[in-house]
């Protein structure tokens, strides 16, 4: 095919920009989309939120298993695909949302600054740098337990709330409270949305970095008001009916509302009743002394949950989230009838995320064929699925810090290399988060992707170095690698991609693995196997296909 | 080949235009002025600077006698001593030395009290209407700059260009460039590293499966079809860049700006840049934050046009500042500022007809219900102002691009090319007035305003483009001027009179009934 067929052929999906914003808005999602591919969407059947099962055209193998485990975590091994096809589907996902233990805190950075327990609110020079030293060791701690096997979905979820009540290091600055947000992440990821909404709107790194510790009655900062209906539970918008979901006006009230809290030197913030505007508020449309008075009177949170959403019915934080969990595990333009059932049965669980996860994971509609491999892969997904999927060492553990011998090699480490793909863990761009989506993929950031796949199968040293990639050990830790070519590279396909391939697409990566050789003549253990293993994987890892998860 | 394409479009858009059958100011002599300036379209270039987060626009552009700044900002005013003065009771933010050496020269011009009807003070939604150029209360999926390049470019993309149309600076490209067609422009960050990585790049073209992910799997790899297909032309061009004796900050705006003028002076075929800054939303400790903000982006706006002025690039280059808000007067408890409404911005260059605050000084008495700047020119103004006299786009495309017709503002020394329009003509001072009585049987008054001793032809042609008569062609004073037109040899129906005087030239319809 020339390349200006195949451009007249995919321009029917009218290839989008990487735009700069997404817009996690449902009804406004759309833009990312253009008409042709959503009719195209409205003509495949794609199921419903009934619990799938098993069945000859539907069955619970290799593929559909990789496809729950790639969503769910950051890229499986074969072991782990293996394991997930031998247990049942609901086994698998009740395995992943079962509690696992909190991690301890991670180490002391250079020269045992316990960094976490010291507070400084104006740090000077010197407890700068230990901060920025101490987020480093924070970003890297973090980065080693999405590698962990034990907890993936629970980590996956503190990823989406960093992405959800975005704060950014470069304004908070005090890393301790960067660390005490990561953990109220991590120990409500699954847990109750509004719970962790109310903890979230006085987590010191949030009033610091939306401003609420400086907001005072009689002159009240909207900064916070303002996210917190636009993009932490309500969303921007009018229904269909024309009204808003909110007005101006209550952003004003609301910031009256929120007024009062204040960080210190521990922690935990307080409560400084001076400070908070003790009058009526109009938020929208109740009237009330509403506020943050305490930890557990939080009656203007409550209000805000309670709000309808007039065009589904449900409750509107539950539609706002809900669109955004099914955005980050199914696909970036939400089918709003399974995020309708979604937020039901979120709010029939008492704002609870897990029975929503469960749900959705282990329903007709996730299991189709149509979704499998539709989301284009983060950076944290790139970079963590190719050392998880390829058995790469990247020197870092959640209890040690020694990523030094990765940077000797010429590489990158994982955390900086998510931050050239423009993934930088605690520095979102901005306060609504990485859009995601096709704006992960540009011209700036692909080509860079394709290079660090180069570098991790084939570092420049030409030695196993770098991460330490082992193609043969690798090869040989796939069912057949021995005996069968062709299935060996099957099992390759379906590890690292989650679309088939055709038979065109195929033929050269065999041709890499034989180099010219005949089937029966493969040999993992022949003298030039190594080289010919890195030059497939390489091949497939410049596949388009790899980008998607 | 592209510009011919274009230059085939073009012609047939003019086919629309009634063809006077003689005359020094005939129509086809206009059109063919304005086919040679729309190829000349294609050399000029316009740099946006997106200051990200709302720049506040009372402390960049300072009303310094004007005691309601002072009273709403006790902590925060920028003083009248400080502050570099401009223009009458205006006054920049004392970093801004740069933009002021600039404007004293006369190649500044600011544009007060930008914005739009329905302020918006959501940051993202609000950086989509700028960047999409719809109005406040409808999502449009098309950035303003993707339908100009659209409208220019039919041929894509079946036809790839040798150079990207458009690109940002950046690891992703705006929704300002987004078109029915995908994105018009791409991101590039590094321009070395982009060229040592899209060489490395193979893609086989593959069928894409029916399901969700065949458009996803489309995408990129037509992101990385384009990379590899203009990897070598932007190396080139980087390559070529002389060094000028200029010193670009460390800045990522500095840096950003430097990448430009590479691409630039290199002789990159690419007319628009996006380069963008954050950290304006400043609602917190505001003073030493936005000092540096402004204070960077001075510095490397001067640098940067000295650079492409000693490649002499200096004629061909715009750069134009926006942000999606300004902020509020009032600063709120946090020595900071809250989302506000209107807000100056700047367009800069030689070609800019400069020294000026169009629009004066804001009004602190007349202010919104959130006590906010309301807004006096429309941003979309400044996008027509740009898309017609700066990149010589057509009124009627440029209409098109921005959803409406949007009257323009005098950004630049000499309106594009030569070939004024309308807009230009009232500019200018040249008046025609509806000929009275209309609808006319016989004699019918038409009147007209030349600013300027002129030779003046005022004809009229029938509907159909025939010529029917002359009015005026003489050479008249300056002022206003009356003249007689008899229409009872003409048959009953519409017909469109011109005002032709110099490049200028304006047109009205007058209903002939028997």
């Amino acid at each position: 095919m020339n390349r200006r067929s195949f451009l007249q052929r995919s321009s029917a999906f009218a290839p989008n920009g990487a735009v700069s914003s997404a817009w996690m808005e449902p009804g406004a999602v759309l833009r990312h989309n253009l008409p042709g591919m959503r009719e195209s969407v409205a003509s495949i059947s794609a199921g419903d939120l009934t619990p799938y099962t098993p069945r000859p055209d539907k069955p619970w193998d290799t593929r559909r298993a990789a496809h729950l485990l790639r969503r769910t975590g950051f890229g499986p091994t074969w072991e782990e695909i293996t394991a997930a096809v031998g247990s049942t589907p609901a086994a698998v996902v009740d395995g992943m949302l079962s509690g696992a233990p909190m991690p301890d805190p991670p180490p002391a950075s250079n020269g045992d600054f316990p960094w976490y327990n010291e507070i400084h609110l104006s740090p000077d020079n010197s407890q700068l740098q230990q901060y920025y030293s101490a987020a480093s060791t924070l970003q890297e701690w973090w980065t080693a337990l999405m590698l962990l096997p034990s907890a993936m979905l629970r980590e996956k979820m503190v990823l989406f709330w960093h992405n959800h009540f975005v704060s950014e290091y470069s304004k908070v600055l005090v890393t301790p409270f960067m660390l005490t947000q990561n953990q109220l992440f991590r120990q409500n990821a699954l847990g109750s949305f509004k719970d962790l909404t109310k903890q979230v709107t006085i987590d010191p790194a949030m009033l610091i970095y939306l401003d609420g510790t400086t907001s005072k009655a009689g002159n009240p900062n909207e900064n916070y008001a303002r996210e917190l209906l636009e993009l932490f539970t309500i969303g921007v918008g009018k229904y269909g009916d024309g009204t808003p979901h909110y007005t101006e006006h209550d952003i004003v009230e609301l910031a009256r509302a929120l007024t009062g809290w204040r960080v210190n030197t521990t922690t935990t913030s307080e409560f400084k009743p001076a400070s908070f505007d003790n009058g009526n508020k109009t938020i929208l449309g109740a009237t009330g002394n509403f506020g943050i008075q305490g930890k557990t009177s939080m009656d203007v949170i409550d209000l805000i949950f309670d709000q309808t959403d007039k065009d589904l019915g449900k409750k509107r934080a539950a539609v706002f989230v809900c669109s955004k969990l099914y955005q980050y595990f199914v696909y970036d333009t939400p089918d709003m009838d399974i995020v309708a059932g979604m937020a039901e049965t979120m709010a029939a669980n008492d704002w609870q995320i897990a029975p929503v996860l469960r749900q959705l994971l282990l329903s007709e509609h996730f299991m189709d064929d149509n979704v499998i491999g539709a989301r284009i892969k983060s950076p944290v997904e790139f970079v963590l699925g190719s050392i998880r999927q390829l058995h790469l060492n990247a020197g870092i553990t959640p209890t040690s810090r020694n990523n030094t011998d990765i940077g000797k090699q010429g590489l990158h480490d994982p955390v900086t290399a998510e931050g050239y793909l423009a993934q930088t863990l605690l520095a979102p761009p901005n306060v609504k988060g990485w859009p995601g989506g096709r704006s992960w993929i540009s011209s700036a950031t692909v080509p860079l992707r394709i290079r660090y796949s180069q570098l991790w199968i084939d570092p420049i040293s030409g030695q196993d170095g770098g991460y330490g990639f082992a193609p043969v050990p690798f090869v040989k830790s796939l069912p057949d690698a021995k005996t069968d070519v062709n299935k060996l590279l099957d099992h390759l396909l379906e590890l690292m991609l989650p679309l088939a391939v055709t038979d065109d697409a195929r033929k050269p990566l065999l041709d890499a693995l034989l180099a010219g050789g005949q089937t029966y003549e493969w040999d993992p253990d022949a003298a030039n196997a190594g080289p010919r293993i890195k030059d497939c994987l390489i091949a497939i890892a410049g596949l388009g296909e790899y980008q998607l998860t | 080949m592209l510009r011919r394409d274009f230059l085939k479009r073009a012609a047939q858009a003019g086919a629309i235009l009634p063809i006077a059958s003689s005359g020094l100011f005939a129509r086809p002599l206009n059109s063919f002025l304005r086919l040679q300036g729309v190829a000349g379209a294609t050399d000029r270039i316009l740099v946006l600077i997106n200051l990200a987060g709302g720049n506040d626009g009372l402390n960049t552009v300072i009303p310094v006698n004007d005691q309601k700044y002072f009273d709403a900002r006790p902590t925060i005013a920028i003083k009248k001593a400080d502050a570099l003065a401009i223009s009458d009771g205006l006054a920049l933010h004392p970093s801004m030395t740069g933009v002021q050496q600039i404007f004293n020269g006369g190649d500044c011009a600011i544009v007060s009290s930008v914005g739009y009807p329905a302020q918006d003070r959501s940051h993202f939604r609000s950086t989509d209407i700028w960047h999409t150029a719809s109005p406040a209360d409808v999502i449009w999926h098309t950035g303003w700059l993707g339908r100009y390049l659209e409208a220019l470019h039919p041929e894509y993309p079946a036809t790839l260009p040798t150079a990207p149309f458009a690109m940002q600076i950046g690891t992703s490209a705006s929704l300002a460039f987004q078109s029915d067609h995908g994105s018009m422009g791409m991101a590039i960050d590094n321009p070395d590293r982009f060229y040592n990585l899209a060489n490395g790049i193979g893609v086989k073209p593959d069928p894409v499966p029916a399901t969700l992910a065949g458009p996803e799997l489309s995408y990129v790899r037509d992101v990385i079809e384009q990379s590899n297909v203009y990897s070598t032309k932007i190396h080139d061009a980087v390559l070529n860049a002389p060094n000028n004796p200029v010193t670009y900050d460390s800045a990522t705006l500095a840096q950003q700006l430097k990448v430009v003028a590479r691409f630039i002076n290199g002789g990159l075929p690419t007319n628009i840049y996006i380069v963008s800054v954050a950290g304006f939303d400043t609602h917190y400790g505001q003073a030493p934050l936005h000092q540096g903000l402004l204070n960077t982006l001075s510095r490397a706006v001067k640098t940067f046009l000295d650079d492409v002025a000693y490649a002499n690039n200096a004629d061909r280059v715009v750069c134009m500042t926006y942000s999606e808000f300004g902020r509020r007067l009032n600063e709120n408890g946090s020595a900071g500022t809250d989302h506000g409404a209107a807000s100056p911005l700047f367009v800069l260059g030689k070609p800019v007809k400069g020294g000026v605050v169009l629009g004066g000084a804001p009004d602190l008495t007349d202010l919104d219900d959130r006590g906010d700047i309301k807004f006096k020119n429309d941003f979309r103004q400044v996008y027509a102002s740009v898309l017609q006299d700066w990149l010589g786009f057509a009124k009627d495309e440029t209409d098109t691009a921005l959803g409406g017709s949007f009257t323009r503002l005098p950004l630049f020394d000499s309106p594009a090319f030569g070939v004024p329009d309308e807009d230009h003509a009232r500019m200018a001072g040249y008046v025609l007035d509806q000929n009275t009585p209309n609808p006319v049987r016989g004699n019918t008054v038409i009147g007209f305003r030349i600013p300027a001793s002129a030779r003046v032809r005022v004809s009229v042609v029938a509907a159909d483009g025939r010529f029917v008569g002359s009015v005026v062609d003489r050479t008249l004073e300056a002022g206003q001027h009356r003249a007689t037109f008899d229409t009872a040899p003409l048959a009953s129906g519409t017909y469109i009179y011109t005002l032709e005087a110099g490049p200028y030239s304006v047109s009205r319809r007058m209903v002939v009934t028997h």
